[in-house]
């Protein structure tokens, strides 16, 4: 027992000597080009997870730094970040000065490259300078500068996908791919734009079931966007393959007014931040209008949008004890439309998309220091949008239809459409989204050398869809659909409400020279809530944990800056969307009997109707399990970064065929006498039984991502004023499109319908494999005041591959409930050889393409003081070669076409 | 001694009269060749004519059961045979020709080879596949119909008869074209009937009809179309369950043997990819004619390997007349059907929507009644872009 106490004496005396008493540090931010004050900046120590902000002469104030080496992280909007290590005894007592490097192009520090992030979670950090250098017209552009990630040319044509570490993007991966503006989530749950949820595909544009549609996310008011590819700290939530953390500008900005131009596509942008006469706050707006058309020659198929932002923030409080306040209204609307040429035959058709949203967004930090928690992280947002999404169309069936308009089962009057009626549909939804979270975080020393951050809170998120749903005539229905559906109300349908807790430590012990972190957490979520501790989709707990060792650092040698092995392991989970939580029901309308005449007082139809829920009761969240290995190496001059990664993204979502047998009386027809009407009660009739199917929301997608990601900074020669990096990722990619067993049932090719369908086993599915390399080189001339950029992006080859996969039925469902195993015999049976589906060996034959490359520029160029003009160029040699499938022999046109575009920054 | 002399030469007339001239004469037996696979019954009856080319006289018998013939007392002299058949079969038109020179100057046996051309009773005489457009300015294509003629002078009967549809479009290379005997169908519709049960007088014709209503005039029609098919003799109806297809109840339906890509109703290509052939399949009821068809179905894989569909396969000798409807001149080089069918092509250039069809042209008029031209060459025998007329013969 004494001895214990003898040796923690001595640890406490030897972390007195490692820590020292409690230091206050002054210091001064300065502009690095004017040698000005630079007031408002926000620093940060990470080892007291202290943080204080610059005030109107650039001074500021640490405390409580106990380390004997700290870091300090400083943010200012309109310089580039700085991020330094300083001894603590060697600046106590003394006026620290920090430099800060304005975003100017006479500096040549400044980077337009995406960074990789020093924090735990795997991510790549793209700073507003970088963003400005690619000329994005939406936030889809920027995902360009990801490792892995292939060139696209800029495109409002459709809603683009996210894909983040895999080869192709799918529904899934873009669902379950979080986008966060200023700390809360833009949610997509509630969006139904659909006409129904049994429909595949639709003609206006919809976002449904995937991510928010990033074509309405400009990126003019960006200060930074982080992709957090690899774990992600337990804040983030409702996501599965990853989070892109948007922060919006905030403080000081000149007046900027920016117009880009290319092909398609118009933008111009204005925006300003006020400081206001209080130092502590500040005005930020931003207004942006860009205008595409998929073809100048005929403006008819178009997408507009227009985004304003007005922020307020305001620092509250001691220099000690600050509390910092955010608030921002952003207003929206997009417009995606499409409408005949009037000189066509066929006039006043339309497709249109109307989005208009409002969001209201609230965070910031308050540091009271209090016993449980030294400072509070809290975000609040609510978004509500009107999405009309309306078509007028002529409904052209050639030839006569019947279509029942009853919400009731049973025999009901079918209605007969004419074979051609101008018709129109609008479908309004109007989702609210509400999201809330308190965060708190509380540094905790129990044994010295070791630091403990807790962090614990709790979110909130509400979505739920107020808008009418499918506004038409039911009686004139735009389309004639084999799954028959009704409108619906969107606002009948419930909400999605999700509570989540959470609690994560951040563990960092010095164990001599060396470096422990630990990030471990645990995040609890009651998906569906219907009540605190009750739940409709279930409690799921999502574990996280993040581990980096440094074992050479500036401490230890001379040579490394560091060298650290990473390692991660985490899953995550995504609630179902409403699309699929609460599906439209399913309506078979059976024709009990169908009479037609031309004769409008004799024709007669009788329509059975039956109803059938939708809805999945054991739908599941969407998962991922994420595990990396990672190294990190840095000298001086190089940094390198490999991250090998496999993820196992499972239950995703889909809607598949649920098969059902009805029985219905059919009418005899034989009995009707010529030119009168059919008087139903005298008619014979005959049980009849039929097949019919409706999609059900299923957890049945499956993607297996594995590979490895790496970013090599070689660093700037100053000879050539250029800087070179090379990043890429080899990833592969396995999509299992079933990993449950599914039914099907063939289309019958004579009279006889069948009365049985098929059950197949799970397991179709398809390999993707890419291997690409990206050389960037940035030649930055601050006396010229200009940035060129060449990115030669190679793909060494690209290879997909079907998995092998026997499409015969296991057994078949018979109209009785019984069942019949599929045998080898039936595979050739005239009755049943279609439910096989014979591949032939080509079909899984590897298509590999090639290496290819292709090469984008970038020039930026400061032509007078206050005017910027940029130009970039894809594929400048439009290099474009085919690739001549070994599977079905067509060609591929590989590479985006050539596509070039312009802007001109003007600084008032 | 005076009435000695002239008794003298009465007898010595009459025994000159009594005596035979100077006077050759000879058989003639001419056993004609029919090739093979001729019916044995179809022997008898075959024309033989023999022209004597000096004196402009002919003489003519027909063959016997055995397939020969017989002249008995032919002067010598030098003779041109020629033999014409023309006989009908199980609703094809057979016509044989044969010619030979000859000289006979002693008894003859000669055998002769002849050949013969086989031609539809019935045939294809209009198709209307365009569609027509309506008000708005959208396609109409439920008017689309078939039109099969009798072409011969004897009734036949169309019950029994399938129309098809060639498997490809003709919008790419004919998948099938190693398939020399057979053609492949994408769907065979057929004449419910067990053979003797529609007749089809010479000269008229069975209209086949989409959808059997008067598409002018019907309230859910299309009021440009160019037909009224409420008199249609059969329509395609989809029996699909649920309904989808308009039953008219006054025209009666085809019997659906095959349809791989069943739809809601049947659609003729209106840009005019539909090969379309009248065939008789073996079997004098649905169901035998089923257990052909199920005998005979072929795979057709996708390109990509994913996939195979199913396919009738026809033999040639069973399809009685086809025509070769291609989607334009830069097509024409996807033509699917053989030569012994359809040598050329034809196609309505005005195009979809236009509400024209293509229709035979007339041959002749023999006694008030139309023979249309059937040289198994579209482009010879087809009329483009005339108006629909069904059951008008001109």
């Amino acid at each position: 027992m004494l001895r214990h106490i003898t040796i923690c004496i001595f640890l406490i005396a030897l972390s007195i000597d490692i820590f020292g008493q409690f230091s206050i540090i002054e210091g001064k931010v300065i502009n690095k080009k004017s040698g000005e004050p630079v007031s408002f900046a926000t620093v940060h120590i990470p080892e007291a997870d202290f943080w204080t902000t610059s005030d109107a002469e650039g001074k500021f104030q640490l405390s409580e730094i106990k380390s004997s080496v700290f870091s300090v992280e400083v943010r200012c909007l309109g310089f580039e970040f700085l991020s330094q290590r300083y001894q603590t005894d060697k600046v106590t007592g003394n006026f620290m000065v920090i430099s800060l490097v304005p975003v100017s192009y006479d500096m040549a520090e400044i980077t337009v490259l995406a960074k990789n992030n020093n924090g735990l979670s795997t991510s790549s950090m793209i700073e507003s300078a970088a963003i400005e250098h690619i000329q994005p017209n939406s936030l889809a552009d920027v995902l360009q500068l990801l490792p892995g990630n292939i060139s696209t040319n800029p495109s409002f044509n459709a809603v683009p996908k996210i894909s983040l570490r895999q080869v192709e993007a799918n529904s899934n991966n873009a669902l379950g791919t979080s986008v966060l503006v200023d700390n809360a989530p833009l949610s997509n749950n509630a969006n139904l734009q659909t006409f129904t949820t049994m429909r595949t595909s639709e003609l206006f544009s919809t976002a449904i079931g995937s991510s928010i549609d990033l074509r309405q996310i400009p990126t003019e008011n960006i200060e930074s966007v982080e992709f957090i590819k690899g774990i992600p700290s337990v804040i983030y939530g409702d996501l599965t393959s990853g989070a892109v953390v948007i922060k919006t500008k905030a403080g000081y900005t000149p007046w900027e007014v920016k117009l880009k131009t290319n092909a398609e596509i118009k933008q111009f942008t204005v925006g300003k931040g006020f400081k206001l006469k209080s130092n502590q706050s500040s005005i930020n707006f931003n207004v942006d209008y860009l205008q595409s058309y998929d073809d100048l020659r005929s403006k008819y198929q178009g997408y507009s949008r227009l985004t304003t932002d007005v922020g307020f923030s305001k620092i509250f409080g001691s220099k000690i004890r600050p509390l910092t306040f955010n608030v921002k209204l952003s207003y929206f609307q997009s417009l995606d439309n499409f409408k005949t040429d009037p000189d066509a035959l066929v006039a006043n058709e339309k497709i249109k998309s109307n989005d208009n949203g409002l969001r209201f967004n609230m965070h910031g930090k308050w540091m009271p220091r209090k016993a449980l928690f030294d400072y509070i992280d809290y975000a609040f947002s609510v978004g509500y949008t009107r999405q009309v999404s309306s078509e007028t169309r002529y409904r052209s069936t050639s030839g006569i239809q019947v279509i029942s308009a009853s919400l009731d089962e049973g025999e009901n009057f079918g209605i007969f459409l004419p074979s051609e009626q101008l018709t129109s549909y609008m479908i309004e939804g109007k989702p609210l989204n509400l999201f809330g979270q308190v965060t708190a975080s509380k540094m905790l020393n129990f044994c010295s050398g070791v630091a403990n951050k807790i962090l614990y809170g709790f979110d909130y998120r509400l979505d739920k869809n107020f808008g009418d749903g499918q506004v038409f005539d039911p009686s004139s229905p735009p389309f004639l659909l084999t799954i028959k559906t009704r409108p619906r109300n969107f606002s009948d349908i419930p909400a999605i409400q999700n509570y989540s807790v959470y609690l994560e430590d951040k563990f960092t012990a010095i164990l001599g020279s060396t470096q422990l972190e630990l990030q471990a957490g645990l995040r609890f979520n009651n998906f569906q809530s219907t009540g605190l501790l009750k739940s409709d989709v279930g409690f799921y707990a999502e574990p996280r944990l993040n581990v980096q060792y440094s074992f050479l650092s500036k401490e230890n040698n001379l040579i490394f800056d560091k060298i650290a092995l990473h390692f991660g392991f985490g899953r995550t989970y995504k609630v179902p969307p409403i699309s699929y939580l609460y599906p439209d029901k399913a309506y078979f309308d059976f024709d009990a009997l169908r009479y037609y005449t031309g004769n409008k007082e004799y024709d007669t139809s009788i329509i059975n109707t039956r109803i059938v829920d939708a809805k999945n009761p054991d739908l599941r969240p969407s998962g991922n399990n994420k595990l990396e290995l990672g190294l990190i190496f840095k000298t001086k001059k190089v940094n390198i970064s490999l991250t090998a990664f496999k993820e196992r993204q499972f239950d995703g979502f889909s809607f598949v065929n649920n098969y059902l047998f009805f029985t219905y009386n059919k009418y005899q027809l034989t009995n009707i006498t010529p030119n009168t009407k059919p008087d139903v009660t005298q008619l014979s009739s005959t049980p009849t039984t039929v097949s019919g199917y409706y999609l059900k929301p299923v957890n049945c997608q499956e993607t297996q991502n594995k590979g490895i990601e790496y970013v090599v900074d070689l660093g700037r020669i100053k000879t050539l004023y250029t800087k070179f990096t090379v990043d890429g990722a080899l990833i592969q990619s396995k999509y299992i499109y079933n990993t449950v067993p599914y039914e099907f049932q063939p289309t019958s090719t004579t009279s006889s319908p069948y009365l049985y369908y098929g059950v197949y086993r799970a397991g179709d599915g398809k390999v993707s494999e890419r291997f690409n390399t990206n050389l960037r080189m940035v030649t930055q001339i601050p006396t010229l005041r200009m940035i060129f950029s060449t990115t030669t992006q190679m793909v060494w080859y690209e290879k997909h591959r079907y998995i092998f996969y026997d499409k015969a039925p296991v057994y078949l469902v018979n109209a009785d409930g019984s069942n019949t195993i599929f045998t080898d015999e039936m595979r050739n049976h005239p009755d049943y050889k279609s439910f096989v589906t014979n591949r032939e060996l080509n079909y899984y034959n590897s298509d590999i393409y090639p290496f290819i490359f292709q090469t984008n520029f970038r020039l930026s160029k400061d032509i007078l003081e206050n005017t910027r003009l940029s130009f970039y160029v894809n594929n400048f040699m439009n290099y474009r070669p085919k690739y001549e499938s070994a599977k079905s022999g067509s060609f591929i046109l590989r590479n985006s076409a050539i596509y070039f575009g312009a802007e001109i920054k003007i600084i008032l | 001694m005076k009435r000695i002399i002239p008794g003298l030469f009465i007898l010595l007339l009459l025994v000159s009269c009594l005596k035979e001239p100077e006077f050759h004469s000879f058989q003639v037996n001419i056993n004609v060749d029919f090739g093979k696979d001729f019916p044995q019954d179809k022997k008898s009856g075959a024309k033989v004519v023999l022209l004597n080319q000096t004196k402009s006289y002919s003489v003519e018998s027909t063959t016997n059961p055995d397939g020969s013939v017989n002249f008995q007392s032919v002067e010598p002299g030098l003779y041109s045979i020629t033999i014409t058949y023309n006989f009908s079969k199980d609703g094809l038109l057979y016509s044989y020709n044969g010619v030979k020179d000859v000289h006979i100057f002693q008894n003859f046996s000669n055998s002769i080879s002849i050949s013969g051309t086989r031609t539809s009773a019935f045939v294809i005489k209009e198709f209307y596949y365009s569609g027509s457009t309506t008000p708005a300015g959208k396609p109409y294509s439920a008017d689309q119909f078939i039109e099969i003629y009798n072409n011969s002078a004897e009734t036949q009967y169309a019950d029994g008869l399938s129309v098809i549809e060639h498997e490809s479009y003709g919008s790419s290379e004919n998948y099938w074209t190693s398939l020399k005997d057979s053609i492949v169908a994408r769907m065979v519709w057929t004449i419910p009937g067990n053979g003797n049960e529609i007749p089809i007088l010479p000269g008229k014709s069975i209209v086949l009809a989409r959808t059997g209503i008067n598409h002018r005039s019907d309230p859910n029609g299309n009021p440009l179309s160019p037909v009224d098919l409420g008199n249609a003799d059969f329509e395609f109806y989809v029996a699909k369950l649920p309904e989808t297809d308009i039953d008219s109840p006054t025209v009666p339906n085809l019997e659906e043997d095959k349809f791989v890509f069943r739809g809601n109703d049947v659609v003729f290509h209106v840009k005019g990819g539909s090969a379309i052939a009248i065939a008789r399949i073996p079997g004098k009821n649905y169901t035998e004619r089923m257990a052909y068809i199920n005998k005979s179905m072929i795979a057709k894989t996708s390109a990509s390997g994913s996939s195979s569909t199913y396919y009738v396969k026809i033999a040639n000798n069973f399809v009685y007349d086809a025509v070769e409807v291609i989607m334009d001149e830069a097509h024409a080089i996807y033509k699917r059907l053989p030569s012994s069918m359809d040598i050329g092509y034809t196609y309505v250039v005005a195009g979809s929507g236009s509400g024209k069809c293509i229709r035979r042209k007339v041959k002749e008029i023999t006694n008030g009644r139309v023979v249309y031209k059937d040289s198994n060459n579209s482009t010879e025998d087809f009329l483009n872009d005339v108006d629909p007329k069904p059951k008008q013969y001109e």
